[in-house]
């Protein structure tokens, strides 16, 4: 049961993925795109924690808190690129 | 047992997942940019953390609750930051707000500053404005617009028309700029130029006083008593400079019961603020009785006294 109800998780996080690869798309500017980003990496990682318990395999946590510090790194730089462009 | 175990952390992490559905929506239909961010810092942050708290339960093991610990406490430090300096970003390049919003208070202040430069160009002589548009220089930040160094040129533009108001706006700048040596001989300069004048001592007492200098600072405001025995409010600023510094309390209390007792009376506010340095004071001293009593005066005087209501607090807990 308690199967189930993981892999189920994992469909909604699909899903919450898919809304924010949309608004990925959209835009309309630039930081939406990096706060997209953002949730986008929130979602894999808690896929990856979730499917470390399906797989049994705890290795996987590790991958988790790389991870989000690759995200952090991520929308920072994105953030640093924004602050060194010109001003409209 | 187990299966117990099983079921508490599904919970969490079905909790979590919910979260994350909420933030997910949020970013996908909320109305502008300001909105989606809050959605997704918040609730993004919240999913990942109860996920992650519900596979540590469902372990059970010390390693494994150290690495969602440690991956819990990486979430939340690192996403304000990221939050705080994306907005500012996006506030730098005017991505714009969805229009219902009633307050921006950055751009009051920018648009103020600018309804100020225009009046200086028509009426050039007008110091006061002057030291306004200088001290929006120098508090706007500067992402936006703010300068230490436009502020110093105001100031130096000042200084041709009054030369000592000049050097006190200098060396308020200076101060701002944690330059305090320029900045004293700035406002000594000043004291210089007006021959003396109690508003330019006033100033150069209070910047002794901020920066924690307090035996300079009385006694520049024990000169200006001395020279004129009608400035009580130097005698507040004696009290005031006392009271803060905890050195010379004799001396304060003397002079701030003078001020008190003055007539025609001080402001309420004044009267408030006195009380509540008396409370400093007495509680200095370790006469907590007799400070209770000055602060609930500082209260009376003045209902919105916050600093006076926390102090009454402290007390009150001894």
């Amino acid at each position: 049961m308690i199967e189930t109800a993981l892999y189920f998780t994992i469909v909604m996080l699909s899903l919450c993925s898919v809304f924010a690869i949309i608004r990925f798309i959209k835009g309309p500017s630039l930081p939406d795109r990096v706060t997209a980003f953002d949730l986008l990496a929130a979602i894999v990682i808690s896929i990856i924690a979730i499917y470390s318990v399906i797989s049994d395999n705890t290795a996987f946590m590790d991958v988790a808190i790389l991870l989000s510090l690759i995200a952090f790194l991520g929308s920072m730089s994105f953030a640093y690129f924004l602050f060194k462009s010109p001003k409209k | 047992m187990e299966f117990a175990q099983e079921l508490v952390s599904t919970a969490f992490i079905i909790i979590g997942v919910v979260f994350m559905m909420i933030a997910a929506i949020g970013i996908l239909r909320l109305p502008d940019f300001y909105i989606r961010m809050s959605a997704i810092t918040k609730a993004g942050t919240m999913g990942v953390g109860l996920i992650v708290v519900g596979i540590a339960i469902y372990y059970n093991e010390l390693l494994i609750a150290t690495k969602s610990f440690v991956i819990i406490s990486f979430m939340m430090i690192t996403a304000p930051v990221a939050a705080h300096i994306i907005a500012r970003a996006a506030y730098k390049h005017k991505i714009p707000f969805w229009g219902k919003n009633l307050i921006d208070e950055l751009d009051e202040k920018i648009a103020e500053q600018l309804k100020f430069e225009k009046i200086i160009l028509n009426d050039p002589e007008n110091i006061d404005i002057r030291l306004k548009v200088m001290e929006s220089y120098s508090t706007i930040p500067h992402l936006m617009g703010g300068s230490l160094r436009k502020a110093m040129l105001i100031a130096s533009e000042i200084k041709d028309i009054d030369i000592a108001e000049g050097h006190r706006a200098l060396g308020i700048v200076y101060t701002r700029d944690k330059e305090f040596e320029i900045a004293e001989q700035e406002f000594v300069l000043a004291v210089e130029a007006s021959g003396g004048m109690n508003r330019y001592r006033y100033s150069l007492g209070l910047f002794y006083q901020e920066i924690g200098s307090y035996e300079l600072s009385s006694g520049v405001f024990e000169g200006i008593y001395k020279k004129d025995k009608r400035e009580m409010r130097a005698l507040y600023e004696i009290g005031k400079t006392a009271a803060i510094s905890g050195a010379n309390l004799e001396r304060g209390e003397e002079c701030l019961n003078f001020y008190m007792n003055i007539n025609p009376p001080p402001r309420k506010h004044s009267l408030s603020r006195a009380c509540f340095y008396m409370g400093l004071i007495f509680s200095s001293k370790k006469e907590y009785t007799v400070a209770r009593e000055y602060f609930e005066k500082a209260i009376e005087y003045d209902p919105d006294y916050h600093d006076a209501r926390f102090r009454l607090g402290r007390i009150k807990r001894k």
